[in-house]
């Protein structure tokens, strides 16, 4: 027998999307539009790269919020390495390496203090944004200066190749490789256990400390891959770069079915979450809404993503508990049988 | 009726999902007495103490307060007429004064604010009154436990209780702790309030109690008198018919391959622990809840670190990390599986796999189909129902769940396993399963040292029984000597025939 | 200067700068004569009633003069039913801009309005739509890349015209100042404290005691300020401040420390409804007054004779085209009211 849950709901996530699209599709001309599509495209790979090392974070029973401050301090550094006219592997490797060591500390702080995830990665958050405020370019009298990159070969990283922006490829490339990760190595496995229940993990031999650490770090990276990406794109850095992020990675996530608290979900529902908070930006735009009202659709659309997920846990639930008390009785049922022929026999 | 009954309770019935599990209980107690209550886990002492206080409802049976007959329904009932309960963990709010959590939730107001001086005073008086060792305006979160049980009682007492009912009391009290709480319980006495004891420990039964109840399978068996009872009575009583043995199994014990344990020391818990356990042969390691069993045994895997003395396998030490245990061989069934040993989302085939991915992947990256094969016959060998490798095991039985955590480590052929209560809340039918499972294991040589409460599979299963006492090993009972009534005088400590006192 | 004089004028200088624009391949010496690239025909002929889109995104929906701006604009077209402008929150953040820039580029808008949040991050967006034909018109906050106008107020006539006028009040030379200024990174946009200072060096009008740079622009930093510039020098006669918040601040410092408040003229600059109640209840002597309404208004009319004239601003090199210097005015306690009355501002909360 089979028991497809994950992918089951993946397909809610999705049909949310095609409902949207659809509906998008056919009230708002320009939504099919090929230019739309890319653009769609690209802010969700910004997410969803980041939603990637959330996702990390989220299935070991973790939560980081930090993500905007990792994305202002290394886009910042980023900024600044390429305006030095440093190459940009040498640009994206520097800020992989600090988003890293973002990541490392949350991670670090968390365990070694035990302290609690959500108002930790809040504090370091604001952190990270105060090193992006150190490292950005300063005039004398320490006024801070918008700086313009001019440098040929990290620019590309913002550009398309026949329409496909590299960061969108970088998006899928990264989402192919965590769900790998998290579904075919020890790590991943070990990182669902930690989030079903870190005290049996630990019991079980599994490190948690150095695992949950491990997602921090994962979770950083990403963050400055993200931030490497839309600071090429943007040609410069500023300080509200990444605003917001934290929270919004996070939502995506929890939409495309990684559940907050751990131990469920993969990359590829964070993938489509992404999708579909992008999605439900962009559609909104369309109708020429008024403000209040565009924040008030474009909650009421997460809130029915989220419910449909609750719904859909409360369904799977009876389904396993009907399906579990069948076979058993099913079993039951054999073994009477088998002892009466038994008995006969 | 030559005493003054303060409580009473008539023919009580309960059963869960058709399972009876209080049988016409009659309980009676006198105003002014101390009243034990006593009977082996799952005897039924905490559901008719939840009942009586309003948790659950009868299903059949009547209740008499004063003699007069009342319904308690609720918690709020319960304390309308006088039943007051001091519960293990203590409810205090450590942030708050005395005063404070005496009258929190029922302050005397005055003009819309707390009237802080009225509450003060009549705290003052009732500490007065009984002569309690207490300030009205210390901080909870600046007492010692026995100071703020005493703060429990006194907020018990100012709703007037008349029966207080107080649930182990003595488990997190040190020995001087415990004798401050036995006088004033003894004080309460003088001034004609009830108490209705629950412990398991006999000393403190002789020490404090004028009467007995004890109860076994949801009946009440015996109702005697503290005073005169002899120890023995109450514990043939707890245990009921001593089941004959059944052919004592001689070990096949390795003389060469062994745990050793040597002056361990945890904190105040744990001291001059020293002991062998063999490979081939099941040790049991009995003794009261909270007599340090469990700690024991986390030393011996790793889960606890911070111990002293030394732990050797063969002779070589024994690591602290888990991880580095498991490696060589070591395996662990956890007492409370729902938040030790089990994942609840995760599947039946990721609950086994779990230990093993460093025979079942290769440079990480796991094989999916020896994971799919290992577990699939784990789940054949020991009979895991339903047998679907993808169903998350929250769905499944308590028995089965602790099956699978067997699997995990059964199916790895681990060398040392230890099993800390293997069989709370298993049903019968596979219990028996278990313990062959366990024996299967301990004749191909591996080390199984299991701690349990329930006595009759601590006698039954075990080759050898070590008892805890007052945090060191106070009999051990060798060769299967060890019988039900034996075990639980040594661990109340008082030293049975059977075994050695060591 | 009475309102509709004021009104007058920024009209003409919008209407010049477009015919300037209009001829820009046969003019000469001037910004436009360079590269302008002009159609033969419309964009889109707005006159023969054609479609026209637009949509105006400014810093976030909380911007205080958006919704003046926007009246401003309306009032522009709103004989011009064949015009729609809608407008985008991009909640005070420039990746939610650039992610409306190209909203607008994909639903294909003829005309883009934006107050820039970064100068530099929406470069690549603003030249992606004007390379596909959109005329962008920046108001108040600029961004560096080309772009077809740049509409705001002046600043150093403001601090110039300012000083003038209060060189008239105190009447004397070497009257005691503090200029309270923006920092150093904004005094190239922001010329204020530079005209005022030109005039007093050309006068002898004023002592410059101080250039004080703040900031944030707030009441809390305005007052904090004052107040450490209040203690600071014992004599002062004119507290310069180049925006309304600051003033109003200073005025509470100067409330707070006790001393004769007539004694000492605190100006302001740009005249936002807090700022004209303050003046018509003394607190503060005058500001450099202008009306949102006016930038919307010029805005619209700007983007509509270049969408009607076929020219938008893309490869006309570094440098963005027309830039739309809007005047203002001094209101005092002796205009105060009259300005109000004609001001487009939601005075609703103060009972004029």
């Amino acid at each position: 027998m089979k028991i497809s849950q994950k992918f089951t709901r993946k397909l809610i996530t999705l049909g949310l999307i095609v409902i949207l699209s659809a509906i998008f599709a056919l009230s708002a001309p320009s939504f099919l539009k090929l230019r739309n599509i890319q653009e769609i495209l690209r802010v969700s790979a910004y997410t969803g790269i980041i939603c990637v090392g959330v996702s990390f974070v989220l299935i070991g029973g973790g939560i980081d919020l930090s993500s905007g401050g990792i994305i202002c301090f290394s886009g910042i550094v980023a900024c600044r390495l390429a305006c030095l006219g440093l190459p940009w592997p040498v640009v994206l490797l520097v800020a992989v390496v600090i988003g890293a060591a973002c990541g490392f500390f949350n991670g670090w702080v968390i365990t070694r203090f035990y302290l609690n995830d959500f108002i930790t990665t809040l504090a370091t958050g604001f952190v990270f944004t105060g090193f992006g405020l150190l490292t950005i370019l300063k005039d004398e009298s320490g006024t801070l200066m918008s700086q313009e990159i001019k440098n040929k070969g990290f620019l590309l990283l913002g550009k398309h190749i026949s329409g496909f922006y590299y960061i969108v490829i970088v998006w899928v490339v990264l989402t192919l490789i965590a769900w790998f990760i998290q579904t075919r190595t020890r790590y991943g496995l070990h990182t669902y256990a930690m989030g079903s229940n870190s005290k049996s993990s630990e019991m079980s031999g599994v490190n948690v400390r150095r695992m949950k650490i491990s997602t921090f770090t994962i979770c950083g990276a990403c963050c400055a891959v993200a931030a490497v990406f839309t600071v090429a794109y943007q040609t410069t850095a500023y300080l509200s770069l990444g605003s917001g992020m934290g929270f919004n990675a996070v939502a995506a996530c929890v939409v495309g079915g990684v559940m907050l608290g751990g131990g469920k979900g993969d990359a590829v529902g964070a993938f489509l979450g992404a999708i579909f908070m992008t999605l439900v930006n962009n559609g909104m735009y369309k109708y020429g809404l008024d403000t209040s009202w565009q924040y008030v659709f474009q909650g009421a659309v997460i809130l029915i993503a989220i419910m449909s997920d609750a719904g859909f846990a409360a369904f799977t639930a009876r389904r396993l508990k009907a399906l579990a008390e069948k076979a058993n009785a099913e079993e039951a049922l054999l073994e009477a049988q088998a002892r009466a022929k038994g008995g006969n026999a | 009726m030559a005493e003054e009954l303060i409580l009473r309770t008539e023919n009580i019935c309960k059963s869960f999902n058709g399972i009876q599990v209080l049988k016409n209980v009659n309980l009676e107690i006198r105003k002014g007495e101390i009243h034990a209550l006593m009977g082996e886990n799952g005897a039924g002492k905490s559901t008719i103490i939840k009942i009586i206080t309003g948790v659950y409802t009868k299903d059949d049976g009547e209740i008499y307060i004063d003699g007069e007959h009342v319904e308690i329904n609720n918690r709020h009932d319960a304390a309308e007429a006088g039943i007051s309960v001091i519960y293990q963990e203590l409810s205090l709010v450590p942030e708050l004064t005395v005063t404070e959590n005496i009258f929190l939730g029922h302050e005397i107001m005055k003009r819309g604010l707390p009237d802080k001086k009225e509450m003060r005073r009549q705290v003052q008086a009732l500490i007065d009154k009984y002569g309690f060792i207490l300030q009205p305006d210390t901080l909870v979160a600046t007492m010692g436990m026995a100071q703020r049980q005493m703060t429990e009682i006194l907020k018990a007492l100012s709703t007037e209780a008349k029966l207080l009912i107080m649930d182990e009391p003595t488990t997190s009290l040190s020995a001087s702790e415990t004798e401050q709480l036995f006088v004033t319980m003894e004080g309460l006495r003088e001034r004609g309030t009830s108490i209705l004891y629950i412990s398991h420990r006999l000393e403190e039964i002789y020490r404090v109690t004028d009467r007995l109840t004890i109860m076994r399978n949801g009946e009440v068996v015996g109702v005697v008198d503290s005073k005169t009872v002899e120890a023995d009575t109450v514990t043939s009583l707890m245990i009921g018919h001593e089941l004959e043995k059944t052919g004592v199994r001689v070990p096949n014990i390795n003389p060469d391959h062994y745990i050793e344990v040597k002056d361990l020391q945890l904190g105040n818990l744990l001291h001059d622990i020293n002991f062998r356990a063999y490979g081939g042969e099941i040790l049991g390691i009995g003794g009261l809840v909270g007599s340090g069993r469990t700690e024991l045994v986390s030393c011996i895997y790793g889960a606890i670190k911070k111990y002293k003395g030394s732990i050797t396998l063969d002779g070589k030490p024994v690591s602290r990390s888990v991880s580095k245990n498991i490696k060589a061989g070591f395996g662990m069934v956890p007492e409370d599986r729902r938040t030790e040993g089990f994942f609840p989302q995760l599947s039946i085939l990721r609950n086994i796999t779990i230990s093993s991915y460093d025979r079942l992947s290769r440079g990480g990256i796991v094989n999916g189909k020896a994971e799919t094969d290992h577990a699939e016959k784990a789940i054949g060998d020991y009979d895991v129902r339903p047998a679907m490798r993808r169903l998350p095991v929250q769905n499944l039985s308590g028995g089965n769940q602790q099956k699978v955590i067997l699997a995990r480590w059964l199916s790895r052929d681990v060398d040392v396993l230890i099993l800390d209560e293997p069989t709370v809340g298993v049903d019968v039918g596979v219990k028996a399963e278990l313990y062959v499972y366990m024996r299967r294991l301990a004749d191909k040589g591996a080390i199984i040292i299991m701690v349990s409460s329930d006595l009759a599979e601590l006698t039954e299963v075990s080759d050898r029984v070590l008892v805890l006492h007052n945090g060191t090993f106070f009999q051990e009972f060798r060769d299967h000597k060890a019988t039900q009534q034996a075990v639980l005088l040594a661990s109340s400590g008082v030293a049975a025939k059977e075994g050695e006192v060591l | 200067m009475k309102t509709s004089k004021l009104f007058a004028t920024v009209l003409v200088i919008v209407l010049a700068l477009c015919l300037l624009v209009g001829c820009g391949s046969s003019g000469s010496g001037s910004a436009a004569e360079t590269k302008a690239e002009t159609h033969d025909k419309p964009i889109i002929d707005i006159n023969g009633g054609a479609a026209c889109k637009m949509a105006y995104i400014p810093m976030g929906a909380g911007q205080e003069d958006f919704p003046v701006i926007l009246k401003g604009m309306q009032e522009a077209i709103a004989l011009y039913p064949n015009i729609t402008l809608d407008t985008y929150d991009a909640g005070f953040n420039p990746s939610n801009q650039i992610d409306l820039m190209n909203e607008c580029i994909t639903q294909g808008v003829n005309v883009i309005f934006l107050n820039a949040m970064d100068a530099t991050a929406l470069n690549s967006t603003i030249a992606e739509a004007e390379e596909t034909g959109i005329v962008v018109i920046t108001i108040n906050n600029g961004a560096s890349g080309a772009h077809t106008a740049h509409i705001q107020n002046t600043t150093y006539d403001a601090g110039y015209d300012a000083a003038k006028y209060i060189a008239g009040i105190t009447g004397k030379t070497g009257a005691k100042t503090v200029i309270l200024d923006v920092p150093a990174e904004l005094k190239l946009a922001c010329l204020m404290g530079q005209g005022f200072e030109d005039y007093s060096k050309e006068t002898g009008a004023f002592e410059i005691l101080e250039d004080y740079a703040q900031t944030i622009t707030s009441i809390e930093v305005g007052y904090q300020a004052a107040s450490e510039v209040l203690t600071k020098y014992k004599d002062i006669d004119v507290l310069y401040c180049v925006n309304d918040n600051t003033a109003i601040g200073a005025a509470q410092a100067i409330d707070a420390a006790g001393r004769e408040k007539a004694g000492i003229i605190i100006w302001g600059y740009s005249g936002t409804p807090g700022a004209l109640d303050a003046i018509a209840q003394n607190k503060i002597t005058g500001t450099s007054y202008s009306d949102p309404f006016y930038e919307g208004y010029a805005a619209m009319v700007s983007a509509m004779n270049f969408v009607q004239l076929g020219v938008v601003g893309a490869k006309l090199g570094n440098d963005f085209y027309a830039n739309v210097m809007l005047p203002t005015k001094n209101v005092t306690a002796d205009n105060v009211l009259e300005t109000i009355r004609s001001a487009h501002w939601d005075m609703s909360a103060y009972n004029y």
